[in-house]
């Protein structure tokens, strides 16, 4: 699963989930500010990720240091460089 | 001269909240030994009185405040969001002539008198509670058939632009399926400042606009869509009541 991927698989959550326009999903915004997700959303965010990539963030530290949509692609980009079998249970 | 009229302002205002609960003194003793529920809708009922006469009869003195109901009729107890100017505001909304409860940080229910009545009355403390609590207690409130008034911008704006809404109401909306309703308010964005002081005296505008009703907030896919679809709908509507007063 290569980065560009990694970003729509990402991105489909937040145009699920919360009715973003493709085009407001750049790298470099900022997930409080920019999209204005709070402390809920940002839960219903984890939701929709755990459920996309079938894996349990729980006990996962890194999602909580997430400042921007690139903070989450390049999470996810390790986390399946470290497990792949995550992007086997994607295809 | 505005510093007059402002202490002009507070001083009825004051002075009539000592009068009006002075005179419901052993009415407001009753309430309070009845059960709950009752205690708690009977006094959301003063409360909405208090707030009625104090902007109809005593601040009529300082400026007027116009009411349009564009709602269509629907009062099925649900959530009343209203944008967030000034302290005023949860004085105004009681315009609307419906009983309900306000969510407050924890600091207005510590205000001598109607900080104690807002307590007795089971307004909501959506700072200090956990999300399970406030879901709860909210629950209880809409049971009884009353609404629930809350400010999702959290603080208020001082100014014509909304803050971003928080969505923790809205989730509460969604899960407990029940409709949303929007209340505009313009034209107090300095009255009074976050100092308590009238900046300005001028006539305010209130709109009670169609709300959303449960089925939609059902369908919506989380709270964040629909905190978003309700901030567009007033962010509109401000615009053109602000324009409005202005001309």
């Amino acid at each position: 699963m290569n980065r560009e991927e990694i970003i729509k698989a990402v991105n489909s959550i937040f145009i699920e989930r919360f009715e973003m326009d493709e085009s407001e999903l750049t790298p470099e915004k900022r997930i409080a500010d920019d999209l204005q997700l709070d402390s809920l959303d940002i839960v219903d965010m984890i939701v929709g990720l755990q459920q996309r990539f079938k894996i349990n963030l729980r006990e996962n530290k890194e999602i909580r240091n997430v400042r921007t949509l690139d903070d989450v692609y390049n999470l996810f980009e390790q986390l399946i460089r470290e497990h792949p079998e995550i992007a086997e249970k994607l295809q | 001269m505005i510093f007059l009229r402002s202490t002009a302002f507070w001083f009825l205002t004051l002075l009539f909240m000592v009068i009006y609960w002075l005179v419901l003194a052993l009415p407001v003793f009753v309430i309070l030994c009845l059960p709950t529920g009752r205690r708690q809708h009977l006094l959301r009922v003063l409360l909405l009185g208090f707030g009625l006469l104090e902007v109809r009869i005593v601040w009529r003195i300082f400026f007027k405040v116009s009411f349009r109901d564009l709602s269509g009729g629907l009062r099925e107890p649900g959530i009343v969001i209203v944008n967030h100017r000034a302290a005023t505001d949860a004085f105004l909304i009681s315009v609307l002539g419906l009983s309900m409860a306000q969510t407050v940080n924890g600091w207005p229910m510590r205000l001598p008198v109607i900080g104690w009545m807002a307590h007795w009355a089971g307004y909501l403390d959506i700072t200090g509670w956990s999300y399970e609590k406030l879901k709860g207690r909210a629950q209880k409130i809409l049971e009884a058939g009353d609404m629930i008034a809350s400010y999702p911008e959290g603080t208020r704006s001082e100014g014509k632009k909304m803050n971003p809404f928080h969505s923790g109401i809205f989730q509460v909306a969604k899960e407990l399926e029940v409709p949303v309703y929007m209340l505009c308010i313009a034209g107090n964005q300095f009255m009074p400042d976050r100092k308590f002081r009238f900046r300005e005296f001028r006539d305010l505008a209130v709109r009670f606009l169609e709300p959303v009703p449960k089925e939609e907030v059902r369908e919506c896919p989380t709270a964040y869509v629909l905190k978003k679809k309700v901030f567009r709908r007033m962010e509109e509507e401000l615009a053109e009541m602000d324009e409005e007063l202005e001309k």
